[in-house]
């Protein structure tokens, strides 16, 4: 069987679904693809999400802020022409793109293609695709396709680099045989001033390096397509931010200065563990940085793209406040905006249109499947949660001004409802409240968060609600206590979270002085990143140290962790200061021996009840790193998993 | 010979243990259950088990050092004799995998293989050697509790067959059923005036000369337990003796050795907190100028003795002896002092960090001795 | 130019500075026969592990120092793979098993029995042993302690071991009983100025008096450190003359700011800024004990002798809960918050007695 699928002028912006993308398949039977290629099929009818019927074709159509993509294209034309003094290309070997998922770092790229003119070899790990003719019995593993693929794309050219379709090569499962070997190539269609064979590999979809033995072979691999005298073509691997986000990723384990879990490694992919860590810190390697896609750019694109599909389609575009809702939930992520966008229509369109509806009661019902589907109703019932805990209402507390005058005579109401406590005696006197207005087991059993983010949202923020310092120890000696109770219980204990909300609210003042305070995620996850970071500095300095570093013999297992993070600290500076070029510091040693004082606090990111995307343009983040610098900030915001984490081997 | 080899049928004794490094302990085991020292009840009725041959299933208890293993062990030896020792005696111990599993699996096959006699051993005398065999559970206390109730059911099962012994240190952590099932024997601490003549009777077959100042110093830092004693009395000997001339012992090494920390050290630091020291038979007068240095004394005090090296439980248990048994202090201060030092225990006990909790018993002992 | 600490490293027992005492205790145990099984324990920097290098070299030769580092793996009974760093020689093996966190059963186990089954290869070796240094024992959890325990007791004749450890306090008394016990106690600050003295002549430049003596003072009885400090020293000032400041390790400084900030103000906004300190200091992977303590001593430098005590005794009970809790960051500031209320109460002389 031969399908022939090419991949048109839209490149798919979802690229990893697979079997969206069009591939070609070389079987040992078939005829020659050329003749099949020749014209693009017609599309009949085209079912396909939009996120792949819309994808954009020319930069202009990027949702990514105009300097990230300059950046890019810099970097590409860098890795090609050698820069102003050509003397650039040998450093432009591998080009990492990072970034949460849905922030448009595969479509870029291959919009870049398009209109740079180069072609994009790609390795896929299919397991899904199969021939019911192929005969082939699969005897190669996977990673020694990988191999074979990294040879021979960096030293031949592409034979069909004249026609317009695309060949595709993808490699065969080691579990499934009968599959043929397969890599897709997409060309530029539009005419191009470079010659055909300018091409790059792209590394999208990993071999599993969480396997070590595998993760050692990747890195001698990618270390020695850098380190080959030849330019072969740049290697472009694009990595989606994973981070597990529930605690248990990193055990806290008790730290005496001694070792422990604690230094053992991440099961997660990262920059360090997809490259190695030579490679990290290696001049041939750069890192760009995605940022989630700004709110304007969002809208500007979401709106391009109901102009693009209403133009040849009956109906009408969904309200201008169900886009923003759209994209203000999507946090983001441009895929997932669009999916959302897509379903919204639909969900308008086969409620009847706007016939016989007034237009806002087709907007308020799409709301309402909307708030369902986009996890908005999450954040709005953990925003109400957090308010309620932190701001203490009691009965008898005089209304907030916000409140009119029917909702404060409605708020009396409730407060005849609740019981008076009994009084307590006179020594305890101290501990009288008010009736709480909070019901307990309401929010318990709403609420979308446990135990322990519970606390970790309520330590974020209770400065701000606390008059006194007093009350503010009363707060997290309840925290304190529900933590080393609870200990390395998991914290599905029934009895942590009513704990850890009745003793904060038994430890606010009453009333809580409205000051509009804003509500933040824990920063507590942040941390925890940084740390694991230097952590990992740590240990490349105690590896240093025992290959011989420091001293001309190897002294292995005399330095440990805890010694090098507390003592080693100002020698490491010294010498980075004085600069002694013999001997080679790991570069990593900054993240944990430098800790300069700067004064004022820590501002945190704020949940609000509507959500605020992140700042249009500034991007201090985001800027073309070599490795070895400090790390980027890694965003550990909220709750929810990220839609593509990685599986773990084993 | 063979008897120390043959201890651990289970697992591969090729380790042959040269007699002259052997530890002290095996060497001197006793080999006869009258040889045990201070165990009278438990000996009487064990004298006439080996007449009737009639054993019962056993559980011995009692703190570490007293005997437990050696009195069946020795028993063991009398009954069956040299020969037949090794495959009528199974022991296991806590270390080894004890899940229920391998209870099973070992025992089950050790108990089913049916024991065949010889009236008269190598050595020339007559064991009674009785049709059974007996397993030794070294620290079954440290068996989980579905272990005991699988162990329960096995020894029902072959009773004919073979008897049971379980040694451990607390009788409450073995389940019920099991204990009714075996006749309880208690090992009392072992008095001085035994621990001190066995003691000297190992060090003359040993060629040491020790005087009894240091014998006291043995007794003393062992606590009761004669393992414990003798261990420390063969490495004493060993330092003692690797230089040439040999040097002599002195109940200071005996200390070191035992991580004991030094007397006057504890005794100095209690004078800091403000409690006067009995041996210089002060009245309890303190000098005033104790109160003022306070708080910073203390302090250095106690890094001074974390800088030492001397583990914080070990001065925390001497310290408390020092003062609990104080002949003059008040009891409301010594109350108050044996509160922190309970609290200090549990937080060592869950690892905390040293220094701050010595400093806080300091602390809290301070407060109590010089107000109120 | 690399780290004087380990180019001065005394290699063999006659070239140690101080504890004379312990290195004759050790030759002469090294030249008998009957070699037991150790435990080195004291403060950190004190000197341990050069004494147990030098013991290794005392009892097999050179050949001891030809070192090579392996991984190996392990696999755990839930089929988990861990990596170990091991070193080792032709006649030692050295290992850190807290590396493994909760399975260093494990790696104790096969790792003991595996040395334990092969006899030692080479027949000129002096002695038939092998030995196993187990670094930071009193990491081990109970479970690693038993079992090694028994392996000690079963394998005697093919191995012995060598324990290193801060202290004595967490290893169980059936691992102590078995074991020779050697306490490496501080140096004096005379001994350490006699090691500077020492690395200052090797390196041919002068060492004012007073120099070495400030630079022993501050470093507390670890000797490590304070060659860090020498070293470092030297980088910047090469000539050493004059009075000179011994820069303190950036987090202690840190630390001491922080306290300050204690001891300035005291309110919920304070409290957040002195939080976002502490999540610095973690995030530059400071101990959390460490910070607690070098606060606390800090703060009570600074406070008025009645509330020195109550400080020092919500350290130590904050500290034990961060032990048994999970978020360190809870338990770090449930105590700042707790000496600011303290702190602020004293000043408007409330009752203290109610704290109790």
């Amino acid at each position: 069987m031969h399908t022939i699928k090419s991949s048109s002028g839209s490149t798919s912006k979802a690229s990893r679904k697979k079997a969206k993308l069009k591939t070609v398949k070389l079987d040992a039977s078939s005829e020659p693809p050329n003749k099949k290629l020749r014209t693009p099929p017609v599309d009949r009818g085209d079912d396909r999400l939009w996120v792949d019927k819309y994808e954009p074709t020319i930069e202009a159509d990027l949702a990514v802020h105009k300097r990230k993509v300059e950046d890019v294209r810099r970097w590409l034309s860098e890795a090609f022409e050698g820069g102003s003094a050509g003397k650039l290309r040998k450093y432009r070997r591998i080009l990492v793109l990072t970034g949460p998922a849905g922030t448009a770092k595969t479509t870029t790229l291959r919009v870049l293609a398009r209109e740079m003119g180069f072609e994009i070899v790609e390795w896929r790990n299919s397991m899904s695709e199969r021939g019911p003719n192929d005969s082939w019995m699969d005897t190669e593993a996977l990673f020694d396709k990988f191999q074979a693929f990294l040879t021979r794309a960096s030293s031949c050219c592409n034979i069909f680099a004249a026609s317009s379709a695309i060949v595709s090569m993808q490699p065969q499962s080691h579990t499934q045989p009968k599959f043929p070997s397969q890599s897709s190539t997409s060309l530029p269609s539009t005419s191009s001033s470079r010659p055909s064979n300018c091409h790059l590999i792209l590394l999208e979809d990993l071999p599993n390096i969480l396997h070590l033995p595998t993760q050692a072979r990747f890195h001698d691999a990618l270390q020695s397509l850098c380190s080959s005298s030849e330019s072969g073509p740049p290697v472009v691997i694009i990595i989606s931010d994973s981070g597990l986000r529930g605690e248990n990723a990193y055990n806290d384990d008790t730290w005496d200065g001694a070792g422990g879990a604690r230094w053992s490694k991440k099961e997660t992919i990262d920059i360090r563990s997809l490259l190695g860590a030579d490679l990290s810190t290696s001049p041939y390697v750069t890192r760009i940085a995605f940022n989630p896609i700004a709110p304007t750019l969002m809208n500007k694109a979401l709106q391009a793209m109901l102009t693009k599909h209403f133009a040849s389609t009956s109906g009408k575009p969904p309200a201008k406040d169900v886009v923003e809702m759209i994209v203000e939930s999507s946090n983001g992520d441009i895929r997932s905006a669009a999916m959302a966008l897509e379903f919204a229509c639909v969900v308008t369109l086969t409620k009847g249109g706007g016939k016989g509806k007034t237009r806002r009661n087709a907007a308020g019902s799409a709301r309402a499947v909307l708030e369902v589907v986009t996890r908005r109703e999450q954040s709005l019932v953990l925003f109400h949660l957090m308010g309620k805990i932190l701001y203490n209402k009691r009965k008898g507390d005089p209304p907030a001004t916000h409140l009119s005058t029917r909702d404060a005579a409605k708020e009396r109401e409730l407060d005849e409802t609740l019981l008076d406590p009994s009084p307590l005696p006179n020594w305890l006197s101290e501990h009288d409240r008010k009736a709480s207005r909070v019901c307990l087991e309401t929010i318990a059993s709403d609420s979308p968060i446990d135990s322990s983010l519970l606390g970790l949202y309520i330590h974020e923020n209770y400065t701000m609600f606390c008059t006194d310092v007093d009350q503010c120890d009363g707060v997290c000696e309840g925290l304190s206590w529900v933590d080393c109770v609870g200990g390395n219980l998991p914290s599905t204990t029934p009895h942590a979270f009513p704990t850890l909300a009745l003793s904060t609210l038994h430890a606010l003042p009453t009333p809580v002085p409205r000051k509009g305070q804003k509500v933040c995620k824990p920063s507590w996850f942040d941390v925890r990143n940084k740390e694991q970071d230097a952590l990992e500095g740590v240990g490349d300095v105690v590896t240093w140290l025992g290959h011989g570093g420091a001293s001309d013999e190897r002294a292995p297992g005399r330095w440990t962790h805890a010694d090098v993070a507390l003592e080693l600290g100002g020698w490491l500076r010294a010498v980075d200061r004085t600069g002694i070029a013999q001997l080679q510091l790991p570069r990593t040693h900054r993240l944990f021996s430098s800790l300069p004082w700067c004064a004022g606090g820590v501002s945190g990111n704020v949940l609000g009840e509507d959500e605020n995307g992140e700042a249009d343009g500034v991007d201090g983040d985001g800027d073309i790193r070599v490795l070895g610098a400090l790390r980027d900030q890694k965003e550990g915001k909220g709750w929810w998993l990220e839609s593509d984490d990685i599986e773990e081997a084993e | 010979m063979a008897f120390f080899q043959a201890k651990s049928t289970s697992a591969t004794s090729k380790h042959f243990v040269d007699p002259a490094h052997q530890p002290w302990v095996e060497k001197y085991r006793p080999k006869t259950i009258d040889d045990v020292s201070a165990q009278e009840h438990t000996i009487a009725v064990l004298r006439k088990t080996l007449v009737s041959t009639n054993l019962p299933h056993m559980l011995f208890y009692g703190p570490p050092g007293t005997g437990k293993t050696s009195t069946i062990l020795a028993l063991a030896r009398q009954l069956f004799g040299p020969d037949n020792f090794r495959n009528r005696v199974l022991e296991l111990n806590a270390s080894d995998e004890r899940g229920i599993s391998i209870v099973r699996e070992k025992i089950k096959s050790f108990a089913r293989q049916t024991p065949r006699a010889q009236a008269v051993a190598s050595d020339g005398n007559v064991y009674p050697c009785p049709p059974y065999k007996i397993i030794i559970l070294d620290e079954a206390d440290s068996m989980t509790q579905d272990a005991q109730g699988a162990l329960r059911r096995i020894m029902e099962t072959y009773a004919r067959i073979t008897r049971f012994c379980l040694v451990c240190n607390y009788v409450t952590r073995i389940i019920e059923p099991l204990a009714s099932r075996c006749s309880k024997f208690r090992f009392t601490p072992l008095d001085s005036t035994s621990t001190s003549s066995r003691l000297s009777h190992i060090a003359s077959a040993e060629h040491i000369d020790v005087s009894s100042e240091v014998i006291s110093t043995l007794i003393e830092t062992s606590g009761g337990d004669l393992r414990r004693s003798i261990t420390y009395l063969q490495s004493a000997s060993r330092l003692s003796s690797s230089t040439n001339p040999p040097v002599p012992i002195t109940p200071h090494d005996i200390q070191e050795i035992a991580g004991v920390v030094p007397t006057a050290v504890i005794n100095d630091f209690a004078k800091t907190l403000g409690i006067s020291v009995v041996e210089d038979m002060d009245v309890d007068d303190l000098p005033t100028n104790w109160k003022l240095k306070g708080f910073n004394a203390v302090q250095k005090k106690v890094k001074g003795i974390m800088r030492e090296g001397y583990s914080a439980s070990q001065t925390l248990s001497q310290l408390h002896d020092t003062i609990i048994l104080h002949p003059t202090l008040p009891a409301r201060q010594k109350a108050k002092c044996a509160l922190a030092f309970a609290e200090a225990d549990k937080a060592l006990c869950d690892g905390a960090d040293e220094e701050l909790w010595v400093l806080e018993v300091g602390l809290r002992i301070h407060k109590a001795v010089t107000t109120s | 130019m690399s780290l004087w600490v380990d180019k001065f490293r005394p290699k063999t027992l006659d070239d140690l500075h101080y504890h004379q005492s312990l290195s004759i205790r050790l030759k002469s145990l090294a030249a008998s026969a009957d070699f037991p099984h150790m435990l080195f324990y004291g403060p950190s920097g004190a000197g341990k592990k050069t004494r147990i290098s030098c013991t290794l070299r005392q009892l097999f030769g050179s050949g001891v120092e030809k070192l090579k580092i392996d991984q190996r793996v392990f696999i755990s009974p839930s089929k988990r793979k861990l990596e170990i760093n091991v070193v080792q020689s032709n006649f030692h093996i050295e290992i850190t098993p807290s590396e493994a966190g909760n399975y260093d059963r494990v790696v104790i186990q096969d790792l003991l029995k595996e040395i334990a089954q092969t006899q030692q290869v080479d027949l000129n070796a002096k002695h038939r042993f092998k030995v196993v240094v187990i670094n930071e024992a009193d990491s081990l959890s109970r479970d690693a302690q038993a079992a090694l325990r028994r392996t000690m007791e079963k394998y005697m004749s093919n191995m012995r071991i060598i324990l290193c450890a801060n202290s004595t306090s967490r290893l169980i008394a059936p691992i102590k009983s078995r074991c020779l016990l050697m306490r490496v106690a501080a140096p004096t600050p005379e001994e350490m100025q006699n090691v500077l003295e020492h690395v200052a002549k090797k390196l041919k430049f002068d060492l004012p008096e007073e120099a070495s003596q400030q630079i022993a003072e501050d470093s507390g009885g670890n000797m490590r450190k304070a060659l860090l400090v020498f070293e470092a020293l030297k980088m910047q000032s090469p000539d050493l003359s004059g009075s000179l400041t011994i820069a303190k390790p950036d987090w202690e400084i840190y630390c001491h700011k922080v306290a300050d900030l204690i001891v300035q103000e005291q309110s919920p906004a304070r409290v957040l800024e002195v939080r976002g300190k502490l999540y610095e200091l973690l995030a530059h992977c400071i101990p959390p004990t460490i910070i607690l303590k070098t606060v606390a001593e800090r703060v009570v430098e600074r406070v008025d002798e009645a509330m020195k005590a109550d400080v020092m005794h919500w350290a130590a009970f904050y500290e034990t809960r961060m032990r048994l809790g999970n978020k360190k960051i809870y338990h770090l500031e449930a105590w700042v918050v707790k000496v600011m209320s303290l702190y602020k109460h004293f000043m408007y002389n409330f009752d203290m007695a109610d704290f109790e």
